[in-house]
């Protein structure tokens, strides 16, 4: 939870502006200037009184009272909070007598919020102006007779200089100073909230800050942190990448330099390093933009490098030689002022921050792999668990991944961690038995089917799920199909005799039996149930 | 993409209606049904446009639509068969009209929107409408000062309880949309909606409040048991609410608080005219001219005088809605609320274990029922416009309850 200072500094100035002017007419409010007629009339009628406040004694400044018949009390006008050069009382609109007691102004004057008279006319002084006759009685009150038949009768309050109560320092007693400060009390928090809500982690300044065994690092765009991981997945040798790298920096573009080493070697690594395919879901489904990134196994920068372009990301990979060619490549690109690299495993990373969008493609089969005191599916729930907490609120993460029930698994292709067959098909206790049966070594990468993945995610607190088929893989996806609740649009595609030709997940070869697969995907297309059995998935979950 | 463009519209949409009627709500509702009627017409529009642009598929409409349906069609029946002598006629369609109006608003809140923008906006203007009130209470004169410049705002004790009411049961979902944010910032939002409740005239919604409050923290340790309780409250209320109230004679209860013991007398009153036409009542609309005083309870009491001089129910109503259904619709109304609450129970059932707005849900449904329990019973359109917008605020919930919902059916 941080603070930016500017945006709070900025909805302050506005929260207070806002507040002086509120406090402001509220104290005009509460501070009623008041002419009050004590009197009564021997007829119902109006009264009206008019101010000058310079334009002269207009209706638009004047105020209306009802006065009842034989009805002691009192008249009370409110007076406008401006400077007054005159007034002018007509009694009654109609005939009849008015006897007058006093005429003053009063108004709140104390913090007990008591009305104070601040001025008493003299009843002497008044002055009939028309259709009215004035009497002083003895008992001091003051008799206004309007005439038969009048119109306008009308009496000058008269005044020796302008009534001037209003001086704006005058507003500033100590009610004023409380409601400002009550004002600022409740403003502050709101501002600190929506100064709150508004931060964004690395935002701020571009900077990822994480920790590494328990010590605080602080990483900007452009730079790199390296820890020695224990040990981590090579899918070629250092010396090649390290040869592409060197080819990198003399100048040939990245992907000349992997073609050039990998076309002929190695095609279905230099597709999958190479081929734009790579991101086509996150092009599709996800199109992020200014969005804080974090790529869990890098690898090549398959996903890095064109996100780059419209986000900002941070690229972990631990493999030191393949970190250096995103470095490499992202530079090439242009794109290396909007990346932070960090060498690591990911479980030894406590990121401080936390991210828009998690990538983890191709990686959480693998990541139970390099850890050796836990079994691997304890580390990948663990693995997903971590993700989780360093997601912001309406964070979502990405997983590319095998699913385990593919067709093409349960009819013998070779499994593309393996590269042994019927193995990963099935359920990992059996699996691992199989697998110490045929190798001799304990199993650590596993894949798992749609319910199990399902199950894996919503134990690590994600509570929306989405997948979606990736044909013929999610490594070189040539087209995604949605799965909406129990219905996939793959199943309507294999139905309408399209196909998409399968192939052997560890070196891209096309499988064989295409006719087979083809023919059992359309049975099972029949019953809305394929996409359960597709070769992979991406899963999107919040 | 385009349907997260939708998610997007829909929830500035929803947003924009909660800001109107906050406004509304604080400013203007003043129980004219001529400016109540241009806002529900105005929202309704909106929300009518809204389905026009957006793809509209809600599994609720359905349910929704038929509970309307049927609801019209017995207030339509009170006008048309003659053993309901005093039905009123035009009030009768009227109610009809605002209920489908009503019900495209209330539609427009059962479909997915974006989290990010709910979570955004539903707070702040929550927050706003609770700093309106807590600046207004606080004498800042907010109002006075508009009307000197700019509006005619409406002032005076049923504004502020109209606006009070809504406070209290938009407290549920602007929480609910921010449970996954800083603490800070509920405790802000809360801290706030109990400074502006609590400073309010409104008694009936400062006892909802706190009596929804005790019911979140029950919920959230044991939701099936508190759904239960709730669930069968409210079925026993409905069902014997005539009986309960003559078995409890409230009216001997003249110790009780003035005003608490204004609400027993009208209780009482209404529970004597339910007795006249117990099984099917007095016809839609019949409670707006009902002559209570042959109804009043024998005991006397001051506020039994007072009451003696209005001759019908204060405000033409009996201040309780249950009452209300009893009274215009006697056995048959009770059941058919009853039906509504079953409905609203199969609902809950699904949701109580496995969704994290099952708490909220439960608290705004005690929210609502304290708050109708004690006024809030007629067809009058600013009152129709509180039922609309809790409606609106229990489909926002109940939504995104399902959707959590899918996701763990296939656990």
């Amino acid at each position: 939870m941080q603070l930016n200072k500017f945006k709070f500094g900025i909805l302050s100035t506005i929260g207070l502006s806002i507040g002086l002017v509120i406090t402001y007419y509220s104290k005009i409010q509460s501070t009623p200037y008041h002419l009050v007629i004590n009197c009564a009339a021997n007829n119902i009628a109006n009264s009206q009184l008019f101010f000058d406040i310079g334009e002269g004694y207009i209706v638009r400044h004047s105020n209306v009272k009802l006065v009842e018949q034989n009805q002691t009390g009192e008249l009370n006008f409110k007076l406008p909070l401006k400077k007054i050069y005159g007034l002018r009382f007509d009694p009654m609109s109609s005939d009849g007598s008015m006897e007058i007691r006093n005429i003053t102004i009063q108004g709140k004057g104390n913090a007990n919020n008591e009305n104070i008279i601040f001025h008493k006319f003299d009843l002497k002084n008044l002055l009939a102006v028309q259709e009215v006759d004035l009497v002083i009685k003895q008992s001091g009150n003051l008799l206004a007779t309007t005439h038969q038949g009048c119109n306008d009768p009308i009496i000058e309050l008269s005044l020796t200089e302008p009534l001037d109560h209003w001086q704006l320092t005058e507003l500033l007693d100590m009610e004023w100073f409380s409601k400002t400060a009550f004002f600022a009390f409740l403003i502050t928090p709101i501002t600190v909230a929506l100064s709150l809500s508004g931060t964004r982690g690395n935002e701020i300044n571009g900077k990822i800050v994480f920790k590494v065994k328990k010590q605080l690092h602080t990483l900007g765009v452009g730079e790199t942190f390296r820890a020695k991981p224990e040990s981590c997945y090579q899918d070629t040798s250092e010396e090649n990448i390290r040869s592409v790298i060197e080819e990198i920096k003399n100048g040939t573009h990245w992907k000349k330099a992997v073609k050039e080493k990998y076309k002929e070697a190695n095609p279905w690594l230099y597709e999958i390093v190479c081929s734009p395919q790579r991101t086509k879901f996150i092009d599709e489904y996800i199109k992020p933009k200014n969005f804080q990134i974090l790529d869990i196994g890098a690898g090549w920068g398959q996903f890095t490098i064109p996100l780059a372009k419209q986000n900002q990301i941070c690229s972990l990979e631990p493999t030191p030689e393949r970190l250096d060619f995103i470095k490499a490549a992202s530079k090439q690109e242009g794109v290396d002022q909007n990346i932070s690299y960090i060498g690591a495993d990911y479980f030894d990373v406590k990121f401080e921050n936390k991210f828009d969008l998690i990538l983890s493609i191709g990686v959480l089969e693998w990541v139970g792999a390099f850890k050796t005191d836990k079994p691997p599916e304890e580390v990948q729930k663990e693995y997903l668990s971590k993700i989780k907490t360093e997601l912001k609120e309406y964070g979502r993460l990405v997983i590319g991944i095998e699913n385990r029930l593919g067709l093409k698994y349960l009819l013998g292709a070779n499994d593309d961690h393996t590269g042994l067959p019927n193995i990963s098909c099935l359920t990992s206790n059996l699996a691992k038995v199989k697998f110490k049966q045929q190798v001799d070594c304990e199993l650590k990468c596993f894949t798992y089917s749609f319910s199990e993945y399902k199950k894996l995610l919503l134990k690590a607190g994600f509570k929306n799920i989405t997948f979606h088929v990736a044909s013929p893989d999610y490594k070189l996806p040539t087209k995604i199909f949605p799965v909406k609740g129990e219905a996939s649009t793959f199943n309507e595609f294999l139905l309408n005799n399209n196909w998409i030709n399968e192939h052997d997940g560890s070196n891209g070869k096309t499988l064989l039996n295409q006719d087979q697969l083809q023919s059992v995907y359309f049975s099972i297309a029949e019953m809305d149930i394929a996409h359960y059995f597709a070769p992979s998935f991406f899963i999107e979950a919040t | 993409m385009e349907n997260l463009q939708n998610q997007k519209f829909i929830s500035v949409i929803q947003a924009s209606i909660l800001f109107s009627f906050s406004i509304y709500a604080f400013f203007f509702a003043r129980n004219i049904d001529s400016i109540g009627n241009s806002l529900l017409l105005g929202i309704s529009i909106v929300a009518l446009i809204s389905f026009s642009y957006v793809e509209f598929r809600s599994p609720m409409l359905i349910g929704a639509t038929r509970n309307v349906c049927l609801f019209s069609l017995l207030c339509f029946s009170t006008t048309v068969f003659p053993i309901w002598t005093n039905t009123e006629h035009n009030w009768s369609y009227s109610a009809i009209c605002k209920c489908i109006l009503g019900l495209s608003v209330v539609m427009l809140f059962s479909v997915k929107g974006s989290n990010r923008i709910n979570s955004q906006f539903f707070w702040i203007i929550f927050l706003f409408l609770c700093v309106l009130m807590i600046l207004q209470n606080f004498e800042f004169y907010i109002k006075e000062n508009l009307n000197y410049f700019l509006f005619e705002c409406s002032m005076g004790a049923w504004n502020e309880k109209y606006h009070t009411f809504w406070l209290v049961i938009f407290f549920w979902p602007a929480m609910y949309s921010i449970r996954k944010c800083f603490k800070y910032k509920k405790l802000l939002l809360f801290s706030f909606a109990l400074i502006a409740t609590l400073s309010s005239y409104s008694e009936s919604a400062k006892l909802a409040l706190i009596i929804s409050i005790i019911i979140y923290f029950a919920s959230n340790y044991n939701p099936k048991t508190i759904w239960k309780i709730i669930y069968w409250g409210l079925v026993s209320y409905v069902l014997f609410f005539p009986f309960l109230i003559k078995f409890l004679n409230l009216s001997s209860m003249d110790w009780v608080y003035d005003r608490l013991y204004i609400r027993f007398l009208l209780f009482e009153v209404a529970s004597n005219a339910i007795m006249q036409n117990l099984f099917i009542g007095k016809g839609f609309g019949s409670t707006l001219s009902l002559n209570i005083i042959q109804f009043l309870p024998e005991h006397p009491s001051p506020s039994n005088e007072w009451l003696e001089s209005h001759e019908t129910f204060p405000g033409n109503h009996p201040h309780n809605l249950v009452a209300l259904v009893w009274l215009e619709f006697g056995l048959i109304g009770a059941i058919t609320l009853t039906f509504f609450i079953n409905r609203a129970n199969k609902v809950m059932i699904k949701l109580v274990n496995d969704s994290d707005s099952a708490p909220y849900i439960m608290s705004i449904i005690t929210t609502a029922t304290v708050l109708f329990s004690f006024s809030w019973s007629i067809w009058q359109t600013d009152v129709v416009l509180t039922y609309i917008m809790f409606f609106s605020c229990l489909c926002f919930l109940i939504q995104t309850a399902s959707k959590t919902m899918t996701i763990d059916a296939t656990k």
